[in-house]
């Protein structure tokens, strides 16, 4: 008899160590940078798990990065990603309306926030060491258990409409960049912005909500980021413990065109409230995984990151412009690379495309000096470890490339890649995307009233 | 007696706690390969003569066009080869040279900072192109409807003192300069002599300040300019408001603030504590419950305290549509009259105390984030450690002294409401809001 309960003991514990061992389907190790260690590990569930130690404070990081953003959005539906994004934050089966927010903030929490893009959707805060049990409870519990409640979409659905208000309606930069998305993408979801239209935000309804929710928000579409001051084994089996129940979602997405943004030269002016004029010229460019993306990052460095760039000499010391800056956008298809320019009073925007035409032909032509490109390659190694002496950035750069790139190290490797960057791959990169017959161009033209009262 | 008891509290900031500021700083943090610096010089916007509004602004731009030997673009292009980078942020009572490199380039990089201080370019043609691109860039803000607010705010209320002149100055002001203005005014200020430094990362404490030492004590060309002692600033009487008209705006911003407190001043941490339940920005606070997460009236809803070497204010902010503004006005008004007169509950203290001793730590977790303390802590005249300081001080609060220090001390009568938004629209009801004034009106574009 004895000896039968001992059998059976052994036999459960055998049980649970085989079922704690196998609801991790994969686990791995990667050495990134600086001695560090990103350790991944998926659970059966297809949850996937980025842990990184860093014990120079007694904080974490913890970040939920869900595959979905305004691109799985359906026309006519507009903005729910972004709507959805603020209704995670509402009542759960578990948890009422406001003790998600209420138990963090009581705990601790920094930087509690979550943000939309035309790609995914990202949930992120920063607690001491003590909350990391708390976090998972309440991150895991929303995942699947969210209650979408029509009287607090209502609420929320006002609070987007001030937001739109806020970066778009009555801010110029947010018009202008609205409508370059819409020439640059005629015929795909990075067409409308993440915002969305105010018409199709009034459109949406909690059963659309809670459908969208059902569909994209589960274990197989989501990556956890962990950053701070844990035990990764330790932690690995609280996330168990909090996910591995969770059940994936079946997720079929309608296929979209993956063809590049439109090809053909457009220019188009829009009137807003400035007392001088803007300028945004666009091109097309690959995605992140396209092998020519290091190059595009290292010309957009030579050309308007600092001082000693190109065109803050060639358009801000010239007296053109007061700013220059721009964008080499990321994302999972192909998408642009912008340049934004403030003009100063009286100057006109054409005069600071053709400053941009001409530094560009240039790069075409290969007049390219390779002291810039190790300027370049010094800078983007001084921002990227500025960046890297916080938990919160370090887990927000692995979840952007594990969540856009489909892997972190991605991110990485686009690091490295730079260091190896000749003359030459930048003209070819010039040559391949720079083209002005594919260009687009927004000018955003003082109202005729302001205009006067600049004189 | 307030006035005498003022000039008092006024002298008291002046003179004790940067006196006890180290000249030098530095926190060796190997924890990334980088090292950061602050060159702090007194002095800032306040020093602006007031027909010469952007004085510093633009003298303080010029400094960092180069030396005798390097363009401005030769100059910064040395910088970045090294993988590093300067930048000059002027405050409203100091300036600071802002420096960031890769640890291996420590020494090239402190070398051609020693460069710019000892031979600055200084020249005609740099001078002349600021002069133009500051005044477009004072222009461009005006787009951006909160930083717009903000300046007309300030403004309001400080009236004559110099905490109201803009950061970039103003058009007309900047016409007033002349390049003799503006170098002479560059080489008073980044006198190495008035320099202090602050600084932490991956490098020897030792050998910068060697560095620091060395640099400090050389001289310049520099005519002195003393700097003027600037007193603390009167507050505006009665409840005023102003507002900037932007046609067709379908929102509006409301800034609605008085006289603040600094953490020598009774009061100050309990009512620090009790803003966080107020107006601190997390979810949990009124004024996001009320005016967000009830209503839906705006995006987001803060009270915060501000102050310089002098009490500045404490401001509400909220962003509205149209229709909503007098209704948002009302509501924070209401709020605020409630807050004074009844302090916060049980509750709400026990939750807002819990939570900033907990998230304390994040006010120094990293190396970068304690040298910016420090930083803050001097131009504002704080007492050294005051941000490290928070969990213990905040751990000191009773209950029972946050309404009696909220009604003794926080002022609610003499307030600015300053709306930025569609007047056609919002004229009628603000000149009718109950004990306010409007006092003026301007359009968005005017300075």
């Amino acid at each position: 008899m004895c000896m039968r309960k001992i059998f059976v003991l052994l036999s459960c514990l055998l049980f649970v160590q085989c079922s704690h061992l196998s609801s991790i389907k994969q686990k791995e190790e990667s050495s990134v940078f600086n001695g560090l260690r990103v350790q991944r590990a998926t659970l059966h569930n297809g949850l996937k798990v980025l842990l990184l130690e860093d014990h120079s404070a007694p904080i974490f990081s913890f970040q939920t990065w869900y595959n979905v953003g305004s691109k799985d959005e359906e026309p006519g539906l507009t903005g729910l990603a972004h709507l959805f994004e603020h209704m995670m934050f509402k009542e759960t089966a578990h948890f009422k309306d406001g003790e998600f927010d209420r138990l963090l903030e009581e705990a601790g929490a920094e930087g509690q926030n979550a943000f939309t893009s035309r790609d995914y959707t990202g949930y992120v805060q920063s607690l001491p060491i003590s909350a990391l049990e708390l976090v998972m409870k309440l991150e895991s519990d929303r995942m699947v258990n969210l209650i979408v409640n029509e009287n607090a979409l209502q609420k929320e659905r006002e609070v987007v409409h001030n937001e739109r208000r806020f970066r778009n309606e009555n801010n110029p930069d947010g018009k202008m960049y609205e409508m370059l998305y819409e020439a640059a993408f005629p015929n795909h979801p990075y067409h409308w912005p993440v915002i969305g239209y105010s018409e199709d935000l009034d459109r949406v309804n909690s059963q659309e909500c809670h459908a969208f929710y059902r569909k994209f928000y589960a274990p197989n579409n989501a990556t956890l980021v962990i950053v701070g001051d844990i035990n990764p084994d330790a932690t690995l089996q609280q996330i168990e413990k909090h996910y591995v129940h969770l059940k994936p979602s079946v997720i079929q997405r309608t296929p979209k065109t993956t063809s590049l943004p439109q090809s053909t030269k457009r220019e188009l002016r829009l009137s807003i409230k400035s007392p001088v004029e803007k300028l945004m010229v666009a091109y097309p460019i690959p995605s992140v995984h396209h092998a020519d993306l290091p190059a595009l990052e290292v010309l957009r460095t030579i050309t308007t990151v600092g001082k000693s760039s190109l065109l803050h000499e060639r358009l801000v010391e010239a007296g053109i412009a007061t700013e220059v800056d721009s964008e080499n956008e990321e994302k999972k298809e192909p998408s642009l690379f912008v340049f934004f320019v403030n003009l100063q009073k009286n100057q006109k925007a054409q005069k600071a495309l053709k400053v941009i035409n001409s530094t560009i032909q240039e790069f075409q032509k290969g007049k390219l000096k390779p002291a810039w490109i190790q300027q370049a390659i010094a800078m983007h190694r001084l921002n990227f470890l500025d960046d890297f002496g916080s938990t919160a950035k370090k887990a927000r750069f692995l979840g952007f490339y594990e969540t856009v790139a489909g892997n972190f190290e991605r991110g990485f490797e686009l690091l490295e890649k730079m260091k190896t960057i000749q003359p030459q791959d930048l003209q070819r990169v010039a040559q391949r995307y720079f083209n002005p017959k594919q260009s687009i161009i927004i000018i955003g033209s003082p109202e005729k009233a302001m205009a006067r009262n600049a004189q | 007696m307030t006035f005498f008891l003022n000039v008092l509290i006024s002298f008291f900031c002046m003179s004790s706690p940067a006196a006890e500021f180290p000249e030098f700083s530095f926190e060796e943090s190997r924890q990334v390969p980088i090292v950061y610096f602050e060159l702090v010089f007194d002095g800032g916007v306040v020093q602006d003569p007031p027909n010469q509004q952007g004085l510093t602004q633009l003298s303080s731009q010029l400094f960092l066009k180069g030396t005798k030997d390097k363009t401005s673009k030769a100059f910064h292009s040395a910088l970045n080869q090294l993988g590093g980078h300067l930048e000059v942020d002027v405050k409203s009572e100091g300036v600071l040279l802002e420096g960031v490199v890769l640890a291996e380039h420590v020494p090239e990089f402190l070398n051609l900072i020693e460069e710019l201080l000892m031979h600055p370019r200084l020249d005609l043609k740099d001078f002349q192109q600021l002069q133009k691109e500051i005044q477009s860039a004072i222009l461009e803000r005006k787009t951006n409807d909160r930083v717009n607010a903000q300046i007309h705010f300030e403004k309001a209320f400080f009236g004559d003192h110099p905490y109201g002149h803009p950061e970039h100055g103003t058009i007309k002001g900047l016409n007033r300069i002349s390049f003799a203005d503006a170098k002479q005014r560059a080489q008073a200020i980044f006198n190495p002599k008035r320099m202090r430094l602050f600084g932490s990362g991956d490098a020897d404490q030792n050998q910068i300040k060697m560095w620091f030492n060395r640099v400090s004590t050389q001289s310049t060309n520099a005519s002195s300019i003393p700097l003027k002692p600037i007193a603390a600033p009167e507050a505006q009487q009665g409840k005023r408001i102003i507002l900037i008209d932007k046609p067709n705006a379908t929102q509006s911003q409301i800034l609605l603030g008085g006289r603040s407190l600094r953490p020598e001043d009774p009061g100050f941490y309990p009512i620090l504590l009790s803003n966080h339940a107020f107006g601190g920005g997390n979810f949990q606070s009124r004024l996001m419950q009320e005016l967000r997460v009830k209503r839906g009236w705006t995006y987001g809803a803060f009270n915060q305290f501000q102050n310089g070497k002098h009490r500045k204010y404490f401001q509400l902010y909220v962003f509205p549509k149209t229709h909503d503004t007098l209704p948002s006005i009302q509501l924070m008004i209401e709020l605020l009259n409630q807050w004074k007169q009844s302090g916060i509950s049980k509750e709400e203290f026990a939750f807002s105390q819990k939570s900033l001793i907990k998230n304390a730590p994040f006010q120094f977790d990293t190396a970068k984030k304690r040298l910016q303390n420090l930083t803050l802590e001097y131009l504002k005249n704080y007492p050294v450690g005051f941000y490290r300081n928070i969990a213990e001080n905040m751990q000191a609060v009773r209950f029972e002294s946050v309404q009696p220090s909220l009604s003794q001390y926080l002022n609610v009568d003499d307030l600015t409401l300053v709306v930025l938004g569609d007047a056609k629209k919002l004229r009628n009801a603000l000149k009718a809001l109950p004990g306010f004034q409007l006092i003026s009106e301007k359009n968005y574009l005017d300075e």
